[in-house]
């Protein structure tokens, strides 16, 4: 069996190489396995299947693709003072950061929507840093305008060969126009569609954490919660190197099931199931950057024995060094077996790994919901089952499992104020939790 | 009097500023109303602009969407493909050529979203002809506009022929929107060569933001955006705004511009600071005027008053002073009356005694004389002094118990001397004898009036009848002439007070005019009247008093 499993693994790097052909750019690694790829015979099992792809490194001297960014700066009243002026410094430090060849925009909204700079190539930085300046707090929030003006702006520019970008700044409770998460959410997967990612960054303590991630996850952006204005620094640093480092776009994955065998969940991620099949979209992949999906799937009983092949897959994407459109596949195949031993030694540590995080991370935006209804103790007990998940996990997985240290540590001490925490410290700490949900989902920087 | 004229002057200046306020207010209005339609329209035209564009967005997706079917081969699979890489159709719906669900499978299985829609547009797969009688959008030939939105660059438009849609036969493509869940939903269908009916459901946040993404944005700097338009859903939420001017908690629009199909649910709301400023300029433009020209009116009216009222003064002392005349010259008239009479009686007493002059002394004669134009000066100066109390409403009655018949031959013996130089022959039939309650002075001023006249106009005639008679409380008095008459049209206005008949009969007669006058208000005062009486020849005037009885009438006859 762990020949089995060490075939499997080297499958994908055959495939890899011969998918890549003729082509002399690099290809995104993708990788697929089982966490157990053999599994107990004789009755209906679930297994889960990681899907993973690796952005490729990019050459040091390499041109990075051109941005197209538009800033859409949140400017009602409760931005006034000390946070408005941090936002308006480091959107000025987000220009100096671009090149002649980047094109710019910047929004600014309250009830109503201010086009401060229209798209424009970054050659005049000191007329943009001056209106920048200029943007006065007062109002109320229209969130969900503010953000499809910001994404009118990059359509202006948009092309399948630069990183088109909407970065959101903003610190209040939406409250003009579509403002739940479930509606953002949906504009966030709209823009996604079309190649535009949206980057949400909240700033102080009383903004909506659930739509600003909502909005960034459905569109492949990157979510921060910034406590202190000061912090907006590093945040634009770090969100203008990711933009620099995209190396595929609107990456597609198709998982087709076989001989009966059924997804139960997808986790991490929101995609399409089908009676056997499974779709996902992802908009974009970061240089030497892992991103992955887990799919839980219920494989009906096997004989002893047996080795099926489990599921086939295929992506495509585009690939943002050659400018064409890859395609890879893949396959995985699942064998039976009586014995538990040899189960438990042909497990994918790295997969189960992977499957485990994922499964905590839903416990926990579970116990997250229960919170939210006010059943304190139930959140706290499932809190705790959690870190009981991972602490048994990991003492399973052996050196393997080290890993799932932290998350443990962390899902206790979240335990912890979950049960406790009220108010206004709630209120952070939900925030924060939300934030680390975010990054396991997204495999977030 | 006074109050009258001081009425009128009032009116005078009220009336037409009054009326000019009242013009100048409906100017106003019309003003203020004619801006207000102007406005209208041109905020109508504007929030049309809005709707026409919004319409050339859906006529893009259009299009964009029926580039996007040229893409399905009929295979489930390209249906899904096309619900995960469109970013505005979320799902596909298609009817087969039987009227039945075709996509998504009849039977299942379906995914959660999948059960999600076909709950959401269950009614349609039980009644597709609701679908198909979605009405289109209307059809242009102008090219399409570059596409925008979530579509562009990803499917170009150029070449794309508008689809067919003819008068003949069942309409090929249309758009159909529905509520669910209080969220507008569209959902895009047509005709394909097999006869289903293939519908596209779009996600209805795609759509709003593309809209939204479409309209104005607000411009900070423009101090000309003193409005605000809105942009609202079914349940009147506000989507988007546009503008700086921030409207009051309840504050009314100034326009409101239903959108067409398929947002046909939406409005557009147009708020504005309300017109007041011109309104209050041109207001007070009419203000003003108004003012000054009552204030000029008032002036001129004050003048008016003023002249008047001096005239009215100036009159009054000319009266006062003719009254004052009159009284200085009363008292010593009645003295040389009093004497002229005395030495008169002397006079006749003396020749009596002589017993040798002839009764038609030179010494009567001029005694005579004397008394009876003493008499006459006394008539006139108790007519102008009556005339004076009338004006002043100070005349009364002194009543007394006396005979008429008395007063009256008491009256013709005072003017027998002037009657007899002017040849007229004078009869009394008296027939009033009784003893009545009277004021004997005014009797005699009304009849010596009367008789006055007699002798001064109508001595042609050579006659004066009097006669009396008593009715229980009236007593009634004929003075009866035959001289030239009074023409018809001057029956009435011989009693007017200064008014004399001009002919040449009174030419160069001495006289007052007001005799008649003076008369008439006398007997009224009375409790009669005099009155001018027709007659064949000559003239005829009428006294009647009323007399009440005195006592019981044991009294001789006069």
């Amino acid at each position: 069996m762990n020949i089995l499993s060490r075939c499997l693994r080297s499958l994908p790097i055959a495939f890899g190489l011969l998918a890549v052909g003729g082509a002399n750019a690099a290809a995104i690694d993708f990788s697929v396995s089982l966490a157990t790829p053999v599994i107990k015979a004789g009755k209906t099992q679930t297994a889960f299947l990681k899907v993973g792809m690796t952005g490729f490194a990019l050459p040091a001297q390499g041109e990075r693709p051109p941005a197209n960014v538009a800033l859409v700066i949140d400017k009602s009243g409760s931005m006034a003072g000390d946070r408005i002026a941090r936002a308006k410094q480091a959107a000025t430090m987000a220009v100096h950061s671009l090149g002649a060849n980047d094109i710019i925009s910047v929004i600014a909204f309250d009830n109503t929507v201010e086009v401060v700079i229209p798209a424009t190539k970054v050659t005049d930085q000191p007329l943009i840093t001056r209106a920048i300046q200029g943007i006065q707090a007062a109002g109320g929030t229209g969130l969900f305008a503010g953000v499809s003006k910001g994404a009118a702006e990059v359509r202006k520019f948009i092309d399948k060969n630069r990183v088109n970008r909407v970065i959101l700044l903003s610190d209040g409770l939406a409250n003009v126009g579509p403002s739940s998460p479930a509606e953002l959410g949906q504009l966030g997967a709209a823009l996604g569609r079309q190649g535009i990612s949206v980057t949400t960054i909240g700033l102080g303590t009383a903004y909506n954490e659930d739509l600003m991630t909502q909005l960034a996850g459905f569109s492949d952006g990157n979510h921060a919660f910034v406590e202190n204005a000061r912090d907006l620094d590093r945040i634009f640093q770090r969100e203008f190197g990711d933009v620099a480092s995209v190396v595929a776009q609107e990456v597609e994955l198709t998982i087709r099931l076989k001989h009966g065998i059924r997804p139960v969940r997808i986790l991490g991620r929101e995609g399409e199931m089908g009676r056997d099949t499974v779709r996902l979209r992802m908009n974009q992949l970061y240089s030497q950057q892992e991103k992955y999906v887990v799919v839980e799937v219920e494989v009906p009983p096997g004989k002893a024995g047996e080795r099926l092949d489990l599921a086939s897959m295929d992506v495509t994407y585009l690939n943002m060094q050659s400018r064409n459109q890859d395609k890879l596949s893949r396959s995985v195949a699942v064998s039976f077996s009586e014995s538990d031993d040899a189960v438990a030694k042909a497990t994918d540590k790295k997969a189960m790994v992977a499957a485990v995080e994922q499964v905590a991370n839903t416990m926990s935006k579970q116990a997250l919901d229960l919170r939210d209804q006010g059943k304190v103790e139930e959140a706290k007990k499932l809190m705790e089952k959690n870190a009981s998940y991972l602490s048994s996990n990991r003492q399973v997985l052996g050196k393997d499992g080290e890993g799932l240290r932290s998350m443990e540590t962390d899902t206790r001490k979240q335990a912890e104020s979950i049960g406790s925490g009220s108010g206004e410290n709630w209120n952070v700490q939900r925030k924060s939790m939300r934030e680390y949900q975010y990054r396991i989902d997204n495999q977030q920087k | 009097m006074r109050n009258k004229i001081l009425a009128s002057l009032v009116l005078i200046v009220l009336l037409p500023t009054a009326l000019l306020a009242w013009l100048g207010q409906r100017m106003v209005h019309n003003e203020q109303q004619v801006l207000e339609a102007q406005l209208r329209t041109l905020i109508n035209s504007q929030l049309g602009g809005v709707d026409t564009s919004i319409q050339g967005y859906f006529r893009t997706v259009q299009h964009s969407l029926l580039e996007e079917a040229r893409q399905l081969d009929g295979s489930a699979e390209s249906l899904r493909k096309i619900s995960l890489v469109s970013p505005l159709v979320k799902h596909v719906l298609v009817i087969g050529a039987d009227g039945k669900l075709a996509f998504p499978a009849p039977l299942g299985p379906w995914s959660q979203a999948e059960k999600e829609f076909l709950q959401r547009t269950s009614a349609i797969v039980e009644n597709p002809a609701l679908l198909t009688q979605g009405a289109a959008l209307p059809e242009r030939d102008a090219p399409v506009p570059a596409a925008q939105g979530l579509l562009s660059k990803k499917f170009s438009a150029a070449g794309i022929p508008a689809a067919p849609q003819g008068d003949a036969g069942p309409p090929a493509l249309g758009w159909y929107a529905w509520h669910w869940n209080a969220e507008l939903r569209h959902m895009f269908w047509w005709r394909d060569g097999r006869q289903r009916v293939i519908g596209f459901e779009l996600a209805p946040v795609a759509v709003m933001s593309d809209i939204i993404a479409g309209l104005p944005a607000t411009d900070g700097r423009a101090a000309a955006s003193r409005s605000v338009t809105r942009l609202v859903n079914g349940s009147g939420q506000v989507v988007y705004e546009w503008g700086a001017y921030r409207p009051a908690a309840n504050e009314k629009s100034l326009a409101v511009w239903p959108l067409s199909h398929p947002l046909g649910s939406w409005k557009l709301e147009y708020f504005a600071p309300p017109l007041g400023g011109g309104a209050a300029a041109s207001s007070f433009g009419v203000l003003a005027s108004v003012v000054v020209i009552g204030l000029a009116l008032a002036v001129l009216a004050l003048y008016l008053y003023r002249e008047h009222s001096r005239e009215m003064r100036i009159a009054q002392q000319r009266v006062n002073f003719v009254n004052q005349v009159s009284h200085e010259l009363k008292t010593p008239l009645t003295n040389i009356r009093l004497y002229a009479e005395l030495l008169q009686t002397e006079v006749e007493q003396a020749l009596a005694d002589k017993d040798e002059a002839p009764p038609d002394s030179k010494a009567e004669k001029y005694i005579g004389i004397i008394v009876a134009e003493s008499q006459r000066l006394s008539r006139l100066i108790g007519n102008v002094l009556s005339f004076g109390r009338f004006q002043k409403a100070e005349l009364r009655l002194n009543l007394e118990p006396a005979q008429v018949d008395d007063v009256i031959q008491r009256c013709i013996a005072a003017f027998q001397p002037a009657l007899d130089a002017k040849g007229i022959a004078v009869t009394f039939d008296s027939q009033a004898g009784a003893l009545v309650l009277l004021d004997p002075q005014a009797l005699e001023q009304i009849f010596n009036n009367l008789v006055g006249n007699v002798e001064k106009y109508a001595s042609v005639g050579a006659t004066l009848q009097v006669s009396s008679a008593q009715d229980g409380m009236v007593t009634t008095i004929d003075v009866r002439d035959f001289g030239p008459g009074i023409a018809a049209a001057e029956r009435e206005r011989v009693f007017e007070p200064f008014y004399r008949v001009s002919s040449q009969l009174a030419d160069g007669v001495t006289g007052t005019g007001i005799g008649l006058d003076i008369a008439r208000r006398l007997a009224r005062l009375h409790g009669g009247d005099v009155t001018l009486r027709e007659v064949d020849r000559g003239a005829c005037f009428r006294i009647v008093l009323h007399t009440p009885p005195h006592g019981p009438s044991a009294g001789e006859s006069a």
